[in-house]
Parts: structure tokens; C-alpha cells; sequence
């Protein structure tokens, strides 16, 4: 693809600029787009340097001052075990915001590949490939996810580490919906007449799925990549219950947040739950407006 | 057509086969067995041994293995190592409340979605879609059980106006439309939290494959040809549009079936969520290969359904 | 990955409010733990009682009890968890049950003879009970009962109550049907049965409080025990309640035997409901539900509030603790087990944890125990005691401010379980009291039956932490014995101390109370010098009971179904 791409963008240089530049460009004009790009810079600025310039540590006790409403020492109030809230929640973002990325990342890379291939290609290759699809989606991953924390836990994998096979493991769980997905708009839309003209035109496979078909999925791959990221963070949390998501008192909004089973936190402690749920709210809301934007920047057939 | 379908089916076979295989293999990976899970001063390590003698789990995974294709054969699926009782049994007296509860959510979440979603589409960028799109959202970074808690508390604690969980009244020996009328009563507020938390995938999967195509050139001749724009929408564009509804909806199927853990839990719905992830819990094996190999086959009916109908949406797809 | 999602979450949820301890099942099936000292019940008792919803009064014949949901195997020899538990002690009674204070009483049997060598138990039956059915019972019932339980078949959780039966094994091994009984188990008449185990044993009795079943109706060919499985929904017993219906997940319903031998029960029926930790305040407050359990202190605030509810508040019998592998050599040295003791703020860690619903252990026997006693060691957290002690073994600290000894750094990893916020308390606490004291601590949280398996069956662990509820009777012996530290045994940690085995087997041999006692109180001093184990907490158990309800007091050996035929509902002003 790199190749191809790069000659593209050297010929049209002289007469209009690159997609990828018109892209840019059309994403600019986008207000809400460009909203939702620095909210997340902004979550992810402050998750970054907010823990290092907090006057508490994300562990840091206090027994003396437990589950203490908002003040000014503590903006969003303690925990309890008097942990400062704030903090916490910068903390939990660094967690929750890259196991939300890298999850979707590689669940979107794998998920719309395989589609693609598998939807035009079609016959026998389409035929195996969504009967391994089915298999993945039939998998036990409750059990499978109990042994995977075994066999960290008998190699003496660090606590702190797993995190990242949890990131490799959400990504890997979530691609098989998403390959259905974008099979089912490639069978459809391979039948369609400028793929037909591609055809026609006798352009290589390769090029014909990546710079043809898959845009025209692209609206698709986004809804889902902005859903995912939603599970993504929530799915992390429920991922510590089998051993394989992040160990207190390291926090993540997703832990954070699962404070609200408790019937009583939920009715008069709601400093606890807000905050992190809020957190997880607003990046999915910017991570929507954006992937909305970049839908419009990036359709091929909006003239600029 | 019907020759694909058939094939298709047969596929299922070994395809199943496999899944069994894999499925139980795992099962039997995990750490811990039926017998482990007890933890009590009373019940001696001997007693254990001679426990775990008698449900052969002493025996290697193989030869378990096919003690349970078995019986299988014979139609029988195995008795449950938690309940005692055999596995049909105790997945048919958990199933079906879980399948209404899902069903109207499914019901009722296409009902709402897909036309909010076009209409969402239609108006791109109006107050409409941005009101939408903001319910959506809140929908899935809200954890359910927050949302079932919250429900809880205004309409059942301080109005008092549905039931707290349950899906009858205690003691209730209602039949025919008095039981149906209390099992509604009942089931408002989870299928309530249900739809809302899945309204918001179809909503935008709706509305992005919607925009697609009325860019599309034969929207435009069509609207050029001077048809009607409720003909040009519901008539030309929706039909190709509902190519990822039709996937989303083809995956669905198997959730009709599988339960919705937390909404269960939080209202005490006596559905199968919660046994399976109890099976889980103390590695009730024979009951767990009983959920995981039904929901396994729902998948493949699910997505051969779907497939199915690509061809009928949209009728230049080939079935091959 | 939705499904995947809610699936976990689900977990969350049932482990974080269910098992914030690991509750391992029930011990004493129908005669549920009971026992007590009074002064340690505490009772709240309502103070608004007119605030009682119009739900609840105009429920005037059924009572409605919350309960997690049973999985509906009801039988007495096949319950395992303590819902069913409570079903089966509606329908069946057993030969002997228990008082309050934990001793044991007359129910079947009017009265029974234990042999000077302590090897025979003699029932003699009440004449004239009857059977749902009618039928009377008799000492063959009771025969069939405890045959049943030997059989060859037989996978239930009761095994342990019969393996020391004389002429258990050649019935129990024997798959040819040719050892037609059990050699000790002897009918003399229709109304006396005799019991001859093979060795004395003092906690025996409780063995016979299992619900008797009925031959004629139960009655199976030696091996086809699932005969017993097939009538798990049709129990017939000859108890106060008999099952008129139950839905899966959702509740079962009794409705009153009115030829109830004690007596005609005054409620006409019982509902029990399933509830969840999450809903069961406003299942209370909402008048659906009469009586159930309530975990956190808040939630007692809570109930208090609504004013209708009598809340009966009383240490579980049960310990929460905290194991170390003694076969490593850094915890095989007491002074080290005793340092991490006093280098741990216990009580604080319990204060802001339990709030008052928790107090300090120090000795692996709850204080509802007529065996306890408080004359032991208290380790008061005093961490300059425990730096003494870690620099008396050996353990120097460096600048790093961490401790090393023969230049290795003393880390502790710790196994224990996730979905738990006390877990979660615990860890942080244990992190920064014994980080000062130079020690590190790396936490693994991984789900429940992983860790069974790593501690009790392969025992590769360095400290885990988990619970014990125990039963009625004090011997620790199912637990700290030689005997049990072998894999899949309940002496994990693997503590072996001959002066302990030489205390249990005496307590377990001698019948006098009183001596007993004095036994388990040296035992106790030992337990608490040695630490087999750190001990954490006891808590507490509380019950809220409608006002409208009278006659139950639930209490550590007594649960709600206890003398349930006497117990009745009220109009409340």
C-alpha cells in the first residue's frame, strides 16, 4: 500500500493536495470533529501529567478520612480507604484510555482485513474463513480467559504487566463481529459498478479491497471502533475479576466505576462513581464526534 | 438456494464437532475441577478422591471426553455436577424466561432504533441526530446495573410503580392473561435497561450505513426522476442500508438465548445468565458444555441466517 | 463482546456482594449451625412499627423470606447450600436438632444413649409422628436414611457424616449388591436405632441431625440412588411445611402441614424469595419482603431508618485469615508469623472496613463458641515489636528501606481473589503497613477456584488469604490436623505441631464439656503463639425481621427456620 500511495500523493502534488491533506482539511472545517480531537488530547494530557503534579499518591491511605465528600484538599472527595478520587481518576485514565485504543486498534485491523478478504475474494476462501469466524465466536472465553491468568500467574508474569495482555486480548475477542460486518458490505458492494469499472480497469486486488472497497466501509468501521472502545473500558474492569486486568490499588475507570453495585456508595457516595464514569462517557462522545468527522474528511465521493 | 442452505447446514456438523472438542478441552484446562470447588472443614480430602473417582475426573481429558460424545449420542446431555440434576433439565427451567426478556428487548429495540436511526440520517447534523446520538452514547458507557439501581430506586422505591425484581408476584398461582399481565408488570424495568444499553449499536449502524447510501448515484437518479423522498428513503436507500443490520442482527440470536447477566442478577430474573457464569464459577462442566454448545449452534444458525438474507436485501449478492 | 462483557460484570457482581469472604457450603444440613452466648446478640428493635407498609399487612397469611436463590436439590442428604438448606429443614426434621446455645436437643428422637466407650448412639423415636403422607415414621426411615448415605453411589456432600460407620467400607466399596446393610447401622425396634462407628468422636452426634426421609416413598434399590435426584422437587418429609411450588431463580413456596407432630403451624404459608445483596434494601424498606439477611453496616442504617424492622445483630460463626505457606522457611520461623501480626494494623483495617460489623481475631474459634475464650495473646499493633522480631531472625534492613536476609530481599507474593472489596481494602492496607515494616508486598488477584486449586490442591503459594465458617462444634481438627496437609486437604499452609495433634485428639475423644473446654482453651493459647495462620476478622451477621413477624430470633446457631411452627404474624398498628 505504501508505495502506491506515496507515487499518488508525489503526482498530485502539483495540482491539488493529497488526500490525506484534503482530509486534514475537511476535518479542520469540522467544528464538532475537532471538539471530540481535543477533548481526548485533554484526557489524555491529564491523565499523563495530572498524577505527577497531584500532591497524592494514587495509594496513598488515609484510615482517618474515609469516603470524605468533595472539599478543597480532596476536589472529588477520598475513597474508602481515604484515597484521593482525583487522582485515582488521572491514574485510571492512563489504564483505561490504552486498553481502549490498542483494543480497537487491533480488534478494527484484523476485523476489517479479514472481512474484506473474506467478502471478496468469496467461494471457498470467504467459506473458511467465516467458519473459522464462527468458531471464534463460539469460543468459551470465561474458562479461556481463567486459564490464560493461570498460566501468567504459574510463569510469574509481574501484576503489572498483564495489562497489556489484556489489551492484546480485548482486541483479539472483539474482531470476529466486526469481520461479519464488513463482509456483509463487501459482498454487497463488490457487485457495485465502480467495482465493476475496477474491474474493468484490471487493478490489482490488493489496491482494489484497500483504496476501494474498505472506505466504503469506512462509516461502519468507525460506529463499531467507537462502540468497542465503550466495551473496551468496561470490559477491562470485569477482565480483573478472572486475574487478567489490572491489580489494586491500581485503578481504572472501569474498576473505579463498578463502585455502584453497592447499594449504598450508589445512593450517597456518588463522588466515587461519577467522576469515572463521567470520564468513560466523554471519551466515547469525542471518540463518536471524531470518527464522525473523519467519516466526512475521508468519503471519496464528497467532493471538496 | 436451497441447495446452499442445505449445505450449509451439513457444514454445521463438524463444524459443531470442533467447537465440542475445543470447548471442552478448555473447560478442562482451567484450573480446578467440580469437586475442587469444595471448600469445607467437614468434606476430607478423601472424600474428594473418591468424589472425583466416581465423575471420572481422574481420567485423561480424551478418554472424558468421550464419555461425554457418548451419552451425547444416546441424546443424553449429562447430569450437572452443581444441580444434580441432568443439564437439559436445568438450562429448560432457566432458558425461556431469559428468551421473552430478550426477545421484546429485541423487539422493542429495533422498533425504535432503526427508524430513529434513518431519521437520524435523513436530518444529518439536525437537533434530532445529536439528541439521539447523545442518548446512544450515554446508553453504552453507562454500566447497566447502574442504570437498573437508578430505575429501581425512582419507579419501584419512590413511586412505587413496578415491582422491585421478581418476574411474578411471591406466591403468585396467576395462569393465562393475569400471568402474562404480572410477568409484563414485571418485566418493564429490565427490558427497559436492556433495550436501552443495545439501542445505541443498531441506532448508529442504521444511521452510518444509511448516509452511505444516499450519497450513492442511484439515490440521486432516483431523486432526479422525481420520486417521492419518502419512496426515494424508505423504498430505495433503506433496503441497502440494512446490510449491518442484517449482520448485527444474524449475531444477535444466540443473545436471545444467552441471558443478560447483569440485568438478571440486578432484578433477580430468573434467567440463565447467572447459572451459566455460577457453571463457571464451580466448573460445572457437563452443564457448561450443555449452554456453551447450544449457544455455539444458535451462532451458526444466526450467521447462516443472516447470510441468507444479504440475499434477499439485496438481491446482486451470490450465494455460493 | 458484549456477551463477554455483561458476563464479567455479572461475576463483579455476584462475587462482590456474596462471598466478600469465601463461604464455603453448610455444614450441619438440616440443624443449621446454631449456638450462643446471649449478651452477644445485639437487637435493634423498630421504631416505627405504624410505618409498615400497606404491602406487608395486607400479605396476612404468607410470610416472605429473602434468600439467594437454592439450586433446588431439595433433600437432606444432598443440600448443599445453606438456601437449601433452609428448605429442607421446612419440610424434614431430623433425629436430634439444636438450642440456641448450640447444644444439642431432641427432635425425632426423644432421647438418645451414647456408650461408655463412646462407639454406640442409641435413638429412641417419638411414637405417633407422621409423614406428610400419613404413614408414621419409624426407626427403618432412619435406617434408610443414613443407608443412603453410604451408598456406593451416593455424590452428595454428606459422606463424612457416615465414613465412620462400622461396616461403611465393605457397604460403601461393595457394586455387586451383595453387602445388603450396614453393619452399624442396627434397627432394635420400630422405634429405637442404633449407630456403631469405628473410632469415638465427640462432635459425632451432630452426624444425626440430618432430615429423615421416608422408606416407602424414597425407597431405592441399592445403587439406583437417582431415584433420590428424580424426587429432589417432590420432597415429602415429615416437617411443618410441605413444598407447594417452586420457580427456579425465583422462590420457592411452602404451605403448612396442619398434622404437624409439634404442633398445627400458624402461618399458612411461606414464600421464600430471591433477593440480591444489591436490591434487598429496597426490597425491605418496600414491605415485599419480611425477613432477610443485610450485609454492610450502611445498609443496616438504611433498614433502621424505615423503623418496621427488628434487626438482630450477632458474630458469624466464621474467621477470616490470612494464610502463609510454612513449608517456606522465611514463615517456618515463628518470630517472623509473629512480626507480620503486630506489624499489621488489624483493628484499624477492621474499623474502617466493618464499621463497627467486625471485630478482631486473634484465635481460629469464633467467640458464639462455648469453646472460646479471649485469655490469649490480642497483638495489638505495635510496629516496633515487629521490627524487633524480623531483626531477631535475621531479616536487616538496607537503605533501600527493604529487608534482606542471606542477601535476598524479602517480598512476599500474595495469591488471593478478585471481585471483592474487602480484598481490595485488604490489599491496600497490607501493602503500606508492612511496607514500613521493610517488606514487600506484590498482590495477585485471580478468580476464586484458580486459587482453590493453587492452594489446596497443588499448595504452590507464599500467602493467600480466604475464610472458614465452621460448624457447631469447635474441633479444629478438619482443618489444622496432620491428617489434612495433604494436597486437596484442608491444612494448606501445612502446620504440623505435635502438641497441637495431642490437644485435638484429646478434644475430640473426650465427651465431658467441661473438659473439653479446658482442652481447646490450652489448644487456643498454642494457636495463638504458633499462628498457623494470621488471623483477620469475625463479623457479623445481620438479620432484619418485620415487625409484623413474631417468634423469630435469629441468632449464630439459629436460623429463621427454627420452631418456624410457632412462629406467627401479626397486626401491626
Amino acid at each position: 500500500m505504501q508505495p502506491v500511495q506515496a507515487k499518488n500523493v508525489k503526482i498530485e502534488e502539483e495540482k491539488i493536495l493529497g488526500p490525506w491533506q484534503l482530509a486534514w482539511i475537511r476535518l479542520k472545517r469540522n467544528k464538532l470533529a475537532m471538539v471530540g480531537l481535543y477533548t481526548l488530547i485533554f484526557m489524555v494530557f491529564v491523565s499523563v501529567f495530572g498524577p505527577m503534579i497531584s500532591p497524592y499518591k494514587m495509594e496513598t491511605l488515609d484510615l482517618s478520612n474515609i469516603s470524605s465528600p468533595p472539599s478543597l484538599t480532596h476536589p472529588l472527595g477520598t475513597d474508602e480507604v481515604g484515597r484521593d478520587v482525583l487522582t485515582r481518576v488521572m491514574y485510571a485514565g492512563r489504564i483505561s484510555l490504552s486498553v481502549g485504543v490498542v483494543a480497537v486498534i487491533i480488534s478494527v485491523v484484523i476485523g476489517s482485513i479479514v472481512g474484506a478478504i473474506s467478502g471478496y475474494y468469496g467461494g471457498i476462501v470467504d467459506a473458511i474463513i467465516m467458519r473459522i469466524v464462527d468458531i471464534f465466536m463460539c469460543f468459551p472465553f470465561l474458562p479461556l480467559l481463567i486459564m490464560i491468568a493461570a498460566v501468567m500467574s504459574d510463569y510469574k508474569v509481574h501484576p503489572d504487566y498483564r495489562i497489556y495482555v489484556v489489551m492484546f486480548i480485548i482486541g483479539i475477542l472483539s474482531w470476529p463481529g466486526l469481520s461479519r460486518l464488513i463482509r456483509g458490505q463487501i459482498l454487497a458492494l463488490r457487485e457495485q459498478e465502480f467495482i465493476q469499472a475496477a474491474e474493468a480497469l484490471g487493478l490489482r486486488d490488493r489496491r482494489k479491497i484497500i483504496r476501494h472497497l474498505l472506505p466504503n466501509t469506512l462509516s461502519s468501521i468507525i460506529v463499531s471502533a467507537t462502540l468497542e472502545v465503550a466495551g473496551a473500558i468496561l470490559t477491562e474492569s470485569s477482565l480483573s475479576y478472572l486475574g487478567l486486568g489490572v491489580t489494586p490499588p491500581t485503578p481504572s475507570w472501569g474498576n473505579m466505576v463498578n463502585v455502584v453495585t453497592d447499594a449504598y456508595v450508589f445512593q450517597f457516595h456518588p463522588w466515587r462513581w461519577v467522576p469515572p464514569g463521567l470520564c468513560i462517557f466523554i471519551t466515547v462522545m469525542a471518540i463518536n464526534l471524531l470518527g464522525d468527522g473523519l467519516r466526512d474528511a475521508l468519503d471519496p465521493k464528497l467532493k471538496h | 438456494m436451497r441447495q446452499y442452505i442445505t449445505r450449509r447446514l451439513l457444514e454445521m456438523i463438524p463444524v459443531l464437532l470442533g467447537i465440542s472438542i475445543m470447548i471442552f478441552v478448555i473447560f478442562q484446562l482451567a484450573p480446578g475441577d467440580p469437586v475442587s470447588a469444595i471448600v469445607d472443614p467437614k468434606t476430607s480430602a478423601a472424600t474428594k478422591a473418591k468424589l472425583r473417582e466416581q465423575l471420572h475426573l481422574n481420567e485423561p481429558i480424551i478418554v472424558q471426553y468421550k464419555y461425554w460424545i457418548m451419552d451425547i449420542l444416546k441424546g443424553n446431555w449429562g447430569e450437572s455436577f452443581y444441580y444434580k440434576q441432568p443439564v437439559t433439565k436445568v438450562i429448560n427451567s432457566f432458558l425461556w424466561n431469559s428468551f421473552y426478556l430478550s426477545l421484546a428487548s429485541f423487539i422493542l429495540s429495533a422498533l425504535l432504533s432503526i427508524p430513529i436511526g434513518v431519521l437520524s440520517a435523513t436530518k444529518q447534523y439536525s437537533k434530532f441526530d445529536y439528541v439521539f446520538t447523545v442518548i446512544a452514547l450515554i446508553g453504552i458507557s453507562m454500566p447497566s446495573f447502574f442504570f437498573g439501581l437508578l430505575l429501581i430506586k425512582w419507579f419501584a422505591v419512590d413511586i412505587k410503580l413496578f415491582p422491585v425484581s421478581g418476574m411474578t408476584n411471591p406466591g403468585s398461582t396467576a395462569t393465562g392473561f393475569a400471568l402474562f399481565k404480572e410477568v409484563m408488570h414485571h418485566m418493564a424495568l429490565p427490558l427497559v435497561v436492556l433495550t436501552f444499553g443495545s439501542l445505541a449499536g443498531l441506532m448508529r449502524y442504521t444511521r452510518s450505513s444509511m448516509l452511505e447510501v444516499i450519497r450513492q448515484d442511484y439515490i440521486r437518479t432516483a431523486r432526479a426522476k422525481g420520486l417521492k423522498e419518502k419512496v426515494v428513503i424508505y423504498k430505495h436507500a433503506l433496503r441497502n442500508a440494512l446490510i449491518p443490520v442484517v449482520t448485527i442482527f444474524g449475531m444477535s440470536l444466540p443473545g436471545l438465548f444467552s441471558g443478560a447477566i447483569i440485568t438478571e442478577q440486578i432484578f433477580n430474573w430468573p434467567g440463565i445468565g447467572p447459572i451459566e457464569l455460577q457453571a463457571v464459577n464451580t466448573r460445572d462442566y457437563y452443564l457448561l458444555m450443555g449452554i456453551n454448545m447450544l449457544l455455539a449452534f444458535l451462532t451458526l444458525l444466526g450467521n447462516l441466517i443472516a447470510d441468507v438474507t444479504y440475499a434477499i436485501v439485496d438481491p446482486r449478492i451470490r450465494l455460493k | 463482546m458484549k456477551k463477554l462483557l455483561s458476563l464479567c460484570l455479572g461475576i463483579l457482581i455476584v462475587v462482590g456482594t456474596f462471598s466478600s469472604c469465601a463461604k464455603p457450603s453448610s455444614n450441619q444440613g438440616s440443624s443449621d449451625n446454631k449456638s450462643l452466648n446471649k449478651s452477644q446478640i445485639e437487637i435493634i428493635q423498630a421504631t416505627n412499627p405504624e410505618k409498615l407498609p400497606q404491602v406487608a399487612r395486607d400479605r396476612k397469611d404468607t410470610l416472605v423470606v429473602g434468600t439467594t436463590a437454592p439450586n433446588g436439590t431439595f433433600n437432606p442428604i444432598y443440600s448443599s447450600s445453606v438456601y437449601d438448606s433452609w428448605v429442607v429443614s421446612l419440610i424434614f426434621d431430623g433425629l436430634i436438632s439444636n438450642d440456641a446455645e448450640g447444644n444439642p436437643i431432641p427432635n425425632v428422637a426423644e432421647k438418645w444413649d451414647i456408650s461408655q466407650d463412646g462407639k454406640t448412639y442409641t435413638f429412641y423415636i417419638k411414637k405417633g409422628i407422621k409423614f406428610h403422607d400419613g404413614k408414621e415414621l419409624t426407626a427403618e426411615d432412619v435406617a434408610f436414611t443414613f443407608t443412603a448415605m453410604c451408598d456406593p453411589n451416593y455424590d452428595g456432600p454428606r459422606t463424612d457424616a457416615v465414613m465412620y460407620l462400622e461396616g461403611y467400607e465393605e457397604y460403601n466399596k461393595d457394586k455387586e449388591n451383595k453387602v445388603k446393610e450396614v453393619k452399624g447401622i442396627k434397627v432394635l425396634d420400630p422405634y429405637t436405632i442404633q449407630f456403631t462407628l469405628k473410632e469415638a468422636q465427640a462432635p459425632a452426634i451432630w452426624n444425626f441431625g440430618y432430615g429423615i426421609m421416608p422408606k416407602h416413598y424414597y425407597g431405592f434399590e441399592k445403587g439406583n440412588i437417582k431415584k433420590l435426584k428424580d424426587l429432589f422437587l417432590k420432597p415429602m418429609g415429615s416437617g411443618a411445611y410441605t413444598l407447594k411450588n417452586y420457580k427456579p431463580g425465583a422462590e420457592v413456596v411452602f404451605e403448612k402441614n396442619p398434622n404437624y407432630w409439634k404442633g398445627e403451624p400458624k402461618i399458612k404459608n411461606i414464600v421464600m424469595k430471591v433477593t440480591n445483596a444489591n436490591t434487598v434494601v429496597q426490597e425491605l424498606t418496600s414491605g415485599n419482603v419480611d425477613i432477610d439477611g443485610v450485609g454492610k453496616p450502611e445498609m443496616v442504617e438504611m433498614i433502621k431508618q424505615a423503623g418496621f424492622f427488628n434487626i438482630y445483630s450477632y458474630p458469624a460463626n466464621s474467621y477470616s485469615y490470612i494464610g502463609l505457606n510454612l513449608r517456606d522457611e522465611r514463615f517456618s520461623d515463628k518470630r517472623v508469623r509473629q512480626a507480620l501480626m503486630y506489624g499489621f494494623d488489624r483493628k484499624g483495617f477492621i474499623n474502617a472496613y466493618y464499621k463497627g460489623n467486625g471485630q478482631v481475631c486473634n484465635a481460629p474459634i469464633s467467640p458464639v463458641s462455648w469453646a472460646y475464650t479471649d485469655e490469649i495473646n490480642q497483638y495489638e499493633y505495635n510496629p516496633e515489636l515487629a521490627n524487633k522480631l524480623l531483626d531477631e531472625a535475621g531479616w536487616v534492613k538496607k537503605e533501600d528501606g527493604f529487608r534482606y536476609k542471606d542477601g535476598k530481599k524479602f517480598t512476599i507474593h500474595w495469591m488471593t481473589y478478585t471481585g471483592s472489596k474487602f480484598v481490595e481494602s485488604l490489599v491496600a492496607i497490607l501493602k503500606d503497613n508492612w511496607g514500613k515494616l521493610g517488606i514487600e508486598v506484590i498482590p495477585e488477584l485471580m478468580e476464586f477456584g484458580t486459587l482453590v486449586e493453587k492452594v489446596y490442591n497443588k499448595r504452590e503459594f507464599e500467602m493467600y488469604n480466604m475464610a472458614w465458617s465452621l460448624s457447631i462444634d469447635p474441633d479444629p481438627s478438619g482443618i489444622f490436623s496432620k491428617a489434612q496437609d495433604v494436597p486437596g486437604g484442608n491444612n494448606s499452609v501445612g502446620w504440623v505441631n505435635e502438641e497441637s495433634e495431642k490437644l485435638m485428639k484429646q478434644g475430640l475423644t473426650e465427651f465431658n464439656q467441661d473438659k473439653r473446654k479446658e482442652i481447646y482453651k490450652q489448644w487456643l493459647k498454642l494457636a495463638n503463639d504458633e499462628l498457623p495462620y494470621l488471623f483477620l476478622a469475625y463479623t457479623k451477621d445481620n438479620v432484619a425481621v418485620s415487625c409484623r413477624v413474631n417468634g423469630v430470633n435469629p441468632s449464630p446457631y439459629v436460623d429463621w427456620t427454627y420452631d418456624i411452627h410457632k412462629v406467627e404474624l401479626v397486626d401491626v398498628k
